[in-house]
C-alpha cells in the first residue's frame, strides 16, 4: 500500500477540498503518468494542509484563477511523463491480448489432452486480432479526447464536464462489445501465431519493466502498512469509541424491548471480549473458507455437468482457490485489525474504570472501614 | 503589466537562494519568498520552476513523509546550482545596476556611492 493523497482528503475543510477535488480531476486528466500525476498531487495536497493549518485562505495559495494555477502545475513535466502516460494507458490492451494468449494455451493443452497431434509453430489463435485492434485504438482515441474535453470545459462548463465521463464509459463500453462480439469471426484458426503472440507480450512486459523502474522506486520508498493505513485515512477509520458506544446502546433497547435486565458496562465489556475471541475472528475460518468454498463450486459444477473434461474442472478449481484466497487474506486483515483496536479499547476501558473505582470516595470509605 | 512577467527571469534565481540556505520543500519556500515581499508567487508558480531546476540538475529531490502525513519532496542545492547561483548574482547586480541608471537616472548618485 502506497502513501497516496487519497488518504487525507477527508482532512481538508470545504473549501479547500472543493479546489482540490478541482485540481486533482485536471491533473488526472492531463495524461501524465501515474507516478508524477501522484506526485504533484501529494505536493498540493502538503501545501494544502500546511496552509489550512497556519489558517490561510485558499485563494492565497492557489491565486485569483485556478485555471492558470492548474495549467502552470502541469506544465514543465518534459516529454517522458506523457510517453509513460500512454503505455499506462495502453496497458488495458496488453493485459487483454495476454488473456487471450493464455486461452489459447488452454485450447492447445486441451488439444494435446485430447490426443491430437499438434505442432506448437503452426498453432494460431482462434481469434481474429484485427477485432481486437480496432476496439483497443479506438478505446485509446476515446479516452484522449474525453480527457482533453473534460479539460476544457472543466472551467467553462462544469456541469457537461462532470457527465463527460459516465456518459463515454457507457458509449465505450456498448462499442467494446459490439466490436468484439458481433464483428464477423470466420471460425477457425485464422488469428496470429501462438509462438509470436507470447514473444509480443514477452517483450511488452520486459519493456514495461524497463520504463517503470522509477515508478517501482517510488511505490517501494513510500510504502505504508495496512495498521497506517487505517490509522491514517479518514475513509476507513475505525472510530472504535463511538461503534462500541452505539452498540451498548442497541444492546439494552434491545432488552428492554424484550423485558430482559439491562447489561452494565462491565457486563458488555465481558461480551464483547468474548465477541472479539470468537472462532469468526481466528485465521482457520477464513483458510477453511478460502480451500472450502472452491470445492462446493466445483461439486456444484460437476453435478451440473458444467465440465467437458478433468482439465476444464482443475483450471476451474485453480481460478476460484486463488480468487477466494485474494479475498479472505484481504478480509482478515480488515477484520483482525478491527479485531485488535477493540481489544485494545476494553483493555483501556477496565484499566480507567479501576482507577476511577480506587480513587472514588465510596472505594476509599470501604477501603477505611475495612482497614 | 503584470509582476509574473517582470519576475519570470529572477525567480529562478531567488529559489535557488532560498535552497541554498539550507534543505527545504515547497510550503517553507513560498513562505520564505513571501516574507522577502514575493507574495503573489502561488504553488503554481513555484512548482513548474522547481521541475525545471530539479530536470536541469541545478537542484536535487528526496522523497519523505511529512509530519502532516502525504509524501513531501526535500530540496536541496547541487553543486552545480551553486555555480549557477553565483554566475546568477553577478549578472543580476550588473542588469539592476544598468536598469536602475535608465529608470530612475541616478547615475551621478550611484557612482557617488560606489566611490564613497
Amino acid at each position: 500500500m502506497v502513501n497516496s493523497h487519497h488518504m487525507y482528503i477527508e482532512k481538508l475543510n470545504k473549501e479547500y477540498m472543493e479546489v482540490f477535488n478541482t485540481i486533482s480531476k485536471y491533473v488526472t486528466a492531463s495524461n501524465m503518468d501515474e507516478m508524477r500525476t501522484e506526485e504533484t498531487l501529494s505536493e498540493v495536497m502538503d501545501t494544502f494542509l500546511a496552509a489550512q493549518e497556519a489558517g490561510k485562505p485558499v485563494e492565497k495559495v492557489v491565486g485569483k484563477d485556478l485555471q492558470k494555477f492548474c495549467e502552470s502545475l502541469c506544465s514543465e513535466k518534459g516529454i517522458k511523463t506523457y510517453i509513460l502516460g500512454f503505455f499506462e494507458t495502453c496497458h488495458f490492451m496488453f493485459i487483454w491480448y495476454f488473456l487471450t494468449v493464455l486461452l489459447d494455451i488452454h485450447f492447445l493443452f486441451t488439444s494435446l489432452l485430447n490426443g491430437e497431434k499438434i505442432n506448437f509453430f503452426t498453432f494460431r489463435s482462434h481469434k481474429d486480432i484485427s477485432s481486437f485492434l480496432i476496439t483497443g485504438i479506438f478505446v485509446l482515441v476515446l479516452l484522449y479526447s474525453i480527457n482533453y474535453l473534460k479539460k476544457r470545459f472543466m472551467f467553462t462548463n462544469p456541469k457537461l464536464s462532470k457527465w463527460l465521463m459516465p456518459i463515454s464509459f457507457i458509449f465505450i463500453a456498448a462499442v467494446c462489445i459490439i466490436l468484439v462480439s458481433f464483428l464477423p469471426d470466420e471460425g477457425g484458426e485464422n488469428g496470429p501465431y501462438l509462438w509470436i503472440s507470447l514473444i509480443i507480450c514477452g517483450v511488452y512486459f520486459i519493456f514495461r519493466r524497463i520504463i517503470t523502474k522509477d515508478k517501482r522506486r517510488f511505490k517501494k520508498e513510500n510504502r505504508i502498512t495496512f495498521n497506517e493505513f487505517l490509522g491514517v485515512s479518514e475513509t476507513f477509520k475505525n472510530d472504535t469509541e463511538e461503534m462500541e458506544m452505539n452498540r451498548f446502546e442497541k444492546m439494552n433497547k434491545r432488552n428492554a424491548k424484550k423485558g430482559k435486565p439491562e447489561l452494565t458496562f462491565e457486563q458488555f465489556l465481558d461480551f464483547e471480549e468474548k465477541n472479539c475471541n470468537n472462532w469468526d475472528k481466528k485465521p482457520p475460518f477464513y483458510i477453511a473458507l478460502a480451500t472450502g468454498s472452491p470445492v462446493v463450486f466445483t461439486v456444484i459444477v460437476r453435478l451440473m455437468n458444467g465440465f467437458e473434461q478433468t482439465y476444464d474442472m482443475w483450471f476451474f478449481f485453480f481460478i476460484i482457490l486463488v480468487v477466494e484466497s485474494l479475498l479472505m487474506c484481504g478480509s482478515y486483515k480488515i477484520i483482525n485489525s478491527a479485531t485488535k483496536s477493540r481489544l485494545k479499547w476494553i483493555e483501556s476501558k477496565r484499566k480507567s474504570s479501576v482507577t476511577n473505582y480506587q480513587s472514588s470516595p465510596l472505594h476509599q470509605q470501604n477501603f477505611h472501614q475495612k482497614y | 503589466m503584470d509582476n509574473a512577467q517582470l519576475l519570470k527571469g529572477i525567480l529562478e534565481g531567488c529559489v535557488l537562494a532560498v535552497i541554498e540556505k539550507g534543505e527545504t520543500y515547497g510550503y517553507e519556500i513560498l513562505g520564505e519568498l513571501e516574507k522577502a515581499g514575493l507574495e503573489d508567487i502561488g504553488e503554481g508558480t513555484l512548482y513548474p520552476v522547481l521541475t525545471r531546476l530539479d530536470k536541469n540538475k541545478l537542484i536535487q529531490c528526496r522523497r519523505a513523509k511529512s509530519p502532516l502525513g502525504p509524501i513531501r519532496k526535500y530540496y536541496s542545492i547541487t553543486q552545480e546550482g551553486a555555480e549557477y547561483l553565483g554566475d546568477f548574482r553577478e549578472r543580476y547586480r550588473r542588469i539592476s545596476k544598468s536598469a536602475d541608471i535608465l529608470l530612475y537616472d541616478n547615475s551621478s548618485e550611484m557612482e557617488e556611492n560606489e566611490n564613497g
